[in-house]
């Protein structure tokens, strides 16, 4: 299993003094992490939602990152698949450049935005986004690939043209949809596409989700040249070696992120679509802020708490067959970055050598592939997901 | 942490309702007939009319509503009600700035029971056609509300979110209107005692049939129907429905000074109690 950090880039009030202090930190953490091993680092696309994200222009502060880094990969977390807030083709282009950039880094996540904040911002149409995002998934390989595209469409149409530069990355970066909404699953899977969960769901609901992506797949129509299969979950994460320090910080800034979140105007709760049939990931924080649960043990498969603690939770996810998590590291700067970057470094010293292979998500690949009666007939990881999980946990 | 609201409570709990107790006998009332219109309004002002406790939505929106109560146990009336969107903690709530009806039996009952800041006026009135569902307040011969959900196309109700109301009460048996606590032994029901309240309303809905639309605000006389400091300045969208909607006794009450997540109070509704 591979680890990542994924920003929203949070600021706390007055944001004239710490919007800077927020991306140079925020530019530290990256650069430690790339020399500790983690392997990605991820940013959102996000307008308007004061406190909770400051990250709208993320091709600039990943190109920043790309240039402070040699090994990590780059992701956009995603770019939002809206005609008013990206036109497609500036998307390719911007991507492109991000790839030629960081060395053939880049990997490329699409989305369609879940808060009225964002699309009634741009005066976008919220029962349109899914709709526009298809389109944009669909015509964005194509630019990468062909020399010259000519495409009319719902959304966009262009005459012949060549999309400039290239990708590195051949034939293109791997491509993923984020995904909160119940169904993007099945979106993301019918399509080749790699799964970026962002709803902070629990390991149950994440390991039924990730069975019946594996399962899903396999018959997918790609919208690009391959079929990208990887899942991969968000977590927080706050490594301390004493369990209590840990687990309370880490529950601080969770509790903090969760309580920013849930100030915005989330698409489901203003705008009644079936576009978006749920509050998206305020509806786990909301249920979360109702279940405080043990307060001296981890939320359960939340990475806060002492080494082995962590271990224990992210387990949890290997064994779910899970092939990346991106972790969350501050929350309106509630942690102290000296405590961040520490956090860092004993979490890569004493977690990360626990996890140095990917059988678990090959055991899973495997699994989805079998015929479902002999699958259901062995299937060992479901007992050893069952004893993990009731190992531990509010 | 998100911004709090900035409201004057010294200036605004005078004229705040005053309810009997937190125990009202439940209001059946099936058959409604609902029209809520949704506009983002002006930032500053709504920030004023806020209470400290309360966070604003971002961006701040309010909602328009008429509902017609064709059977109730006080009659028949509709109902008129202005509403900025907050967040209590994390909870969307409809913040009820004004409010207007019909019926003096209804004022009374509601205005005692749950706190509805309401007055009567000469007429509130919800028409339905099919291509425009319609509601106005008219004071004194003038519309001062003329709200419009117009190409309505069916929703499930489920899709709806009207969001529990919240109302800035004053318990009876309390004179102080600087929200300071009230003498020991003056007590109310439930343990909450004669301090100034922000109390939920949480009615229940078995929806019949819903809609949306596009939102359409034609008149919003803020000085006359009392909801000044209400800006619409951009239109979200407008949903109606018919349901069966209940008045239950409230189960959450907030202390207005301090922020929901410490001041709130979960009411104790066992039987024993």
């Amino acid at each position: 299993m591979k680890f990542g950090i994924f920003y929203e880039l949070s600021v706390p009030r007055p944001f004239e003094d710490n919007e800077r202090l927020v991306y140079e930190r925020s530019l530290e953490q990256v650069e430690l992490a790339d020399q500790l091993g983690f392997d990605q680092v991820w940013a959102v696309e996000h307008h308007f939602l004061e406190e909770y994200s400051h990250c709208s222009a993320p091709e600039l502060f990943l190109t920043a990152c790309a240039m402070k880094t040699e090994r990590m990969r780059v992701g956009h977390g995603i770019v939002t698949c809206v005609p008013q807030f990206n036109h497609p083709i500036r998307i390719a282009e911007r991507a492109a450049v991000l790839d030629v950039l960081s060395g053939g880094r880049l990997e490329m996540g699409t989305g369609r935005s879940a808060t009225w904040t964002e699309l009634g911002g741009f005066q976008a149409n919220p029962d349109d986004t899914k709709k526009s995002w298809d389109e944009f998934v669909h015509v964005l390989p194509k630019m990468w690939t062909e020399e010259r595209l000519s495409y009319e469409g719902q959304f966009f149409s262009m005459p012949s043209r060549a999309v400039l530069p290239k990708p590195v990355q051949k034939p293109h970066p791997p491509m993923w949809v984020a995904v909160s909404s119940p169904g993007t699953e099945d979106d993301a899977a019918d399509r080749g596409l790699g799964c970026l969960g962002v709803n902070f769901t629990t390991f149950a609901e994440q390991e039924r989700k990730v069975k019946a992506y594996r399962r899903r797949i396999q018959h997918c129509d790609p919208v690009g040249e391959f079929v990208n299969d990887q899942l991969n979950t968000i977590n927080f994460l706050f490594c301390h070696d004493d369990s209590e320090v840990g687990v309370s910080t880490g529950r601080r800034m969770m509790g903090h992120f969760q309580y920013m979140a849930g100030q915005l105007d989330m698409a489901k709760e203003v705008y009644p679509t079936r576009a978006y049939p749920t509050a998206g990931l305020l509806a786990g924080a909301r249920k979360r802020a109702s279940s405080p649960g043990d307060l001296k043990e981890p939320p359960e498969g939340i990475a806060v708490g002492n080494p082995d603690q962590i271990v224990r939770e992210l387990k949890k996810w290997e064994t779910t067959g899970v092939d990346r998590v991106q972790f969350l590291l501050n929350a309106a700067e509630t942690i102290p970055q000296e405590q961040v970057l520490d956090s860092l470094r004993l979490f890569a010293s004493e977690v990360m050598p626990h996890f140095t292979d990917d059988s678990a998500a090959e055991r899973s690949r495997a699994e989805a592939a079998r015929p479902d009666d002999e699958a259901s007939a062995t299937d060992p990881s479901a007992a050893a997901v069952g004893a993990a999980a009731g190992g531990g946990g509010a | 942490m998100p911004l709090f609201g900035t409201l004057d409570l010294d200036a605004a709990l005078p004229t705040a309702p005053v309810v009997d107790g937190l125990d009202p006998e439940p209001l059946a009332l099936p058959g409604a007939g609902i029209l809520q219109v949704s506009f983002e309004v002006a930032e500053a002002p709504a920030l004023a009319l806020t209470p400290p406790g309360l966070h604003p939505s971002i961006p701040p929106y309010a909602t328009f509503s008429v509902c017609r109560f064709p059977d109730s146990p006080v009659g028949p009336f509709t109902l008129a009600m202005v509403r900025l969107i907050v967040r209590a903690g994390i909870r969307p709530r409809g913040l009820l700035i004004t409010a207007a009806t019909d019926s003096a039996d209804a004022a009374d009952a509601l205005r005692r029971g749950w706190g509805y800041a309401v007055t009567v006026v000469d007429d509130v009135s919800l028409s339905r056609r099919h291509n425009r569902i319609a509601g106005t307040v008219t004071i004194g011969g003038e519309v001062v509300l003329d709200v419009a959900l117009d190409d309505p196309e069916p929703v499930a109700g489920s899709d709806l979110e009207l969001f529990d109301n919240l109302h800035l009460v004053r318990v009876a048996g309390d004179d102080g209107p600087d929200g300071a606590a009230g003498p020991e032994g003056e007590r109310g029901e439930n343990g909450v005692d004669g301090r100034a309240l922000i109390v939920q309303v949480d009615p229940g809905y078995e929806y019949r049939d819903a809609d949306r639309g596009a939102a359409r605000l034609d008149r919003h006389h803020g000085e006359a129907i009392g909801s000044a400091g209400i800006d619409p300045v951009y239109p979200v969208v407008a949903v109606a429905c018919t349901a069966d909607m209940t008045l239950g006794p409230p189960r959450f009450v907030i202390d207005p000074t301090k922020p929901a997540v410490q001041g709130t109070t979960r009411l104790d509704r066992s039987p024993s109690s």
